[in-house]
């Protein structure tokens, strides 16, 4: 019997931060002379998807469907931001939905206690990022 | 032999203080700003560690736990000769308290309810007031990957 799945509210998050990711990496190839603080963002973002991944890797069923290279983003993956204003809408929602994720996640899990800081300080962080991309 | 410390009390303590040391700070660096923005958000800043300190003593009380005192005084890493070094102050400050909201934040995985919420908004709210300090000093890099670590 196949190890079960991962929790959904992770590689949830995955897919929402490889759609950031491919939303900066977009915009700074369009705009290497866009906003100087787009760089750091973007770096963040990219640590955030190790810090996931990391994550991803202490369940069984998760490594297992990478070893069998059978791990492909949903259907319903959120579209890549093209905008300044479309990754602070992009960097709000998807800190609202790691917040509610931490909120739900189930007391006494086995990596709780390893999985509620980064979700957590992810969502802090992609908060933040919605502040800095709102300025006029 | 002494009975372990809860860990979510372990981290209201510490967490309490970091608002020690931040209402100690927000005064001093008001005293050192110069524009009058930025001093009412020193203010305001300490008026809401005031608050969350007063909040977390109760916390504790209720808990059964002495709450941890104030030092007599706190130091930050550089001296403050301008308003740049009091920005950099209050980053530090409010480092720490997204610091002591993950660390209860990772307190909480064995129950739901209030305390993670309390520490997911805590969180959240030290990281922007972090970043918005950051935003004057390092504009090129106002944020941090991972706030709290």
């Amino acid at each position: 019997m196949p190890p079960p799945a991962p929790p959904a509210a992770l590689t949830t998050a995955l897919q929402h931060q490889r759609s950031l990711q491919d939303g900066y990496d977009r915009l700074s190839a369009a705009n290497p002379s866009g906003p100087a603080y787009l760089a750091g963002l973007r770096s963040d973002v990219h640590a955030h998807g190790d810090a996931l991944r990391a994550l991803l890797e202490r369940y069984p069923g998760w490594r297992l469907s990478q070893a069998a290279g059978t791990a492909q983003p949903s259907p319903s993956s959120p579209a890549a931001p093209s905008s300044l204003a479309a990754l602070a809408s992009a960097s709000r929602s998807t800190s609202a939905a790691l917040t509610s994720a931490c909120r739900g996640w189930p007391a006494g899990e086995p990596n709780a206690a390893q999985v509620l800081p980064v979700l957590g300080s992810i969502a802090a962080a992609l908060s933040t990022h919605a502040l800095v991309l709102a300025q006029p | 032999m002494s009975s372990p410390v809860d860990p979510s009390t372990e981290a209201l303590q510490q967490l309490l203080a970091a608002q020690h040391a931040a209402i100690y700070g927000y005064p001093l660096i008001g005293s050192r700003l110069t524009d009058q923005t930025q001093i009412d958000r020193a203010r305001t800043l300490e008026a809401a560690h005031l608050l969350t300190r007063d909040a977390l003593r109760g916390q504790l009380a209720s808990r059964g736990a002495s709450p941890v005192a104030a030092q007599a005084s706190y130091q930050p890493v550089e001296p403050i000769t301008d308003p740049a070094g009091a920005q950099r102050w209050a980053i530090q400050l409010e480092a720490a308290c997204a610091a002591g909201y993950r660390y209860l934040l990772s307190s909480t995985g064995a129950s739901t309810g209030q305390l993670r919420g309390q520490a997911l908004a805590g969180l959240v709210s030290a990281a922007e007031d972090g970043t918005r300090w950051r935003l004057l000093v390092e504009p090129s890099t106002p944020t941090v990957p991972f706030p709290g670590l």
